[in-house]
């Protein structure tokens, strides 16, 4: 084409993808954060009652 | 809260009266840019004067940025804010009064960097109940918002770097309008029904309105 | 910690979104034809508005979820964490809005930029966002965070008709829209119009995928925070002398901690 579509296109798609990769792994990273504190919460009321 | 906005504005002002920092500090520094605005230009004759409103609103927003922080700091700075509303003053009365003391000192400082500019960049000056009424408008606009988001920003470390991100691009209309209301009236095309003045009140309507209903959510938080 | 039903809505939104973009993209860049004034050039216009609308879509909820922060009935948290989640999301899609608006400036007008009165609004409008989101980083406990940053969201809400109208003035009164030349607007119709709608449609649904992407991950770290804030204050209560702190804390929190006045 002309060089300047191409380049809308892929700063578009390239951005969007970024972006969404970044908010992928910031999500898996928190959960894995959160996961074994929340383990371990439940894990500390439960205990009482075993 | 008329009777708190005006106790306020008179206790700033003469912490000011007594301190002297717009005086000392704030008013040198809008000289010094009027100065290097003109390194950065070209001093050759119609340069200058044709961009004088606009530099001088400029200088004006700039010192504008360390005017509101100090109205602001003096609350912060060991919790003296804590103290007013122990003692019950209103909060949209703080917000008026902190807006009248900060527009007294803009306004006297504008009066004097007008001077300036007339001397150093020689303008001609025709319409000049345009000029005041914009200058009033332009002010209170500045001082309102500035009030607000120096608020907003304050308690933050990052506050030098924080308050004029957020001031700048919000009072940018009044940059413009003011600029372009002045150019007006520095040429013969003035009137007092421009539209660059309407635009200057509803900002600073506008502005007084908001920080008079959210200013005291901002103290309270 | 997430409840299946947002997990699968997120999910399906997420699967919907990249088709459509896919879609999009293959008919913006290869089966509609070239315009008879713009030629190639006319593809952009498949990305541009739809990527322009998207962020003030996002600006948009951002000011209603800060009113309805602000407004005392309906606070709650959720609210605070959807307008910073939105206006994110935002400022990205302002940002593609200035470049792709950038990239098509350049062939048509000869330039990167111009002052014109949509670009420049758009431009002070990222700014304004961007210094929003400064505002957030502010260490401050989470309701003051919350109600700062509510009423600056809507404050540069309302400023923007006002930055608006005064970039139109300044440009109208001494020279035409640019972007209003006739010679340059488009006649759109058939397939590029359908095309054109594609593309609203799809970039929506990437923003309503990201917007619940981000949400999520406001309410973890929300969660994160209050978990280690709770562990601080039970070690601070149980063990007066004890230092070690089984969390590692993140500096924001220390300062948080540091500046609540709790």
């Amino acid at each position: 084409m002309n060089g300047y579509v191409e380049a809308g296109y892929l700063a578009v798609l390239g951005v969007l993808g970024g972006y969404s990769a970044l908010l992928l792994g910031r999500s898996k990273k928190l959960k894995k954060v959160l996961l074994p504190v929340q383990g371990k919460k439940a894990q500390d009321e439960s205990r009482p009652t075993e | 809260m008329w009777r708190d906005a005006l106790l306020m504005a008179g206790k700033d002002l003469r912490i000011e009266f007594r301190s002297k920092v717009t005086l000392n500090q704030i008013l040198p520094f809008a000289f010094v840019t009027l100065i290097v605005f003109a390194f950065a230009l070209d001093t050759s004759p119609g340069t200058l004067q044709k961009v004088a409103p606009g530099l001088f609103w400029l200088a004006v927003l700039f010192s504008s940025i360390f005017s509101v922080d100090r109205a602001v700091a003096i609350e912060t700075n060991d919790n003296a804010g804590d103290g007013l509303a122990v003692y019950g003053v209103d909060s949209g009365g703080i917000f008026l009064g902190k807006v009248t003391s900060v527009f007294v000192q803009l306004f006297l400082l504008e009066a004097v960097l007008l001077v300036g500019v007339v001397i150093l960049y020689g303008p001609a000056i025709d319409g000049w109940p345009l000029v005041l009424l914009s200058a009033f408008f332009a002010t209170v606009g500045i001082s309102a918002a500035g009030v607000m988001y120096s608020q907003l920003a304050s308690g933050s470390r990052a506050k030098q770097t924080l308050l004029p991100l957020l001031l700048i691009p919000v009072t940018s209309p009044v940059l413009l309008a003011a600029t372009k209301s002045w150019q007006d009236a520095f040429s013969s095309t003035a009137s007092l029904g421009d539209p660059w003045l309407r635009l200057l009140i509803v900002f600073s309507v506008v502005y007084l309105a908001l920080g008079a209903v959210f200013y005291g959510s901002i103290l309270e938080a | 910690m997430e409840s299946k039903r947002y997990k699968w809505t997120r999910r399906a939104i997420g699967i919907v979104s990249l088709l459509l973009v896919a879609a999009t993209v293959i008919f913006g860049l290869w089966i509609t034809p070239p315009d008879v004034v713009q030629g190639q050039l006319v593809r952009l216009i498949y990305v541009h508005p739809p990527v322009a609308w998207v962020a003030y879509l996002a600006y948009g909820i951002t000011s209603i979820a800060s009113t309805l922060y602000l407004w005392k009935r309906t606070r709650n948290m959720k609210w605070d964490l959807l307008a910073a989640s939105s206006a994110e999301v935002g400022v990205i899609f302002t940002a593609l809005t200035l470049v792709t608006g950038s990239i098509w400036g350049r062939p048509a007008w000869g330039v990167w930029w111009t002052w014109d009165a949509r670009l420049t609004t758009t431009a002070l409008l990222f700014v304004l966002y961007l210094g929003y989101l400064a505002l957030r980083r502010v260490p401050a406990t989470s309701h003051q965070r919350a109600v700062r940053s509510a009423i600056a969201g809507l404050i540069a809400f309302v400023d923007v008709p006002i930055v608006h109208q005064s970039v139109v003035w300044w440009r109208t009164l001494h020279q035409g829209a640019t972007v209003l030349n006739p010679s340059l607007s488009p006649k759109i119709h058939g397939e590029m119009a359908m095309t054109l709608l594609l593309g609203f449609i799809s970039f929506t649904f990437v923003y309503a995928w990201m917007l619940m992407h981000r949400y999520q991950i406001a309410g973890f770290e929300q969660k994160i925070l209050d978990i280690e804030l709770d562990q601080i204050l039970e070690e601070r209560l149980h063990e007066p002398g004890m230092e070690s702190m089984q969390v590692e804390l993140s500096p924001d929190v220390e300062q948080i901690d540091r500046h609540s006045k709790v």
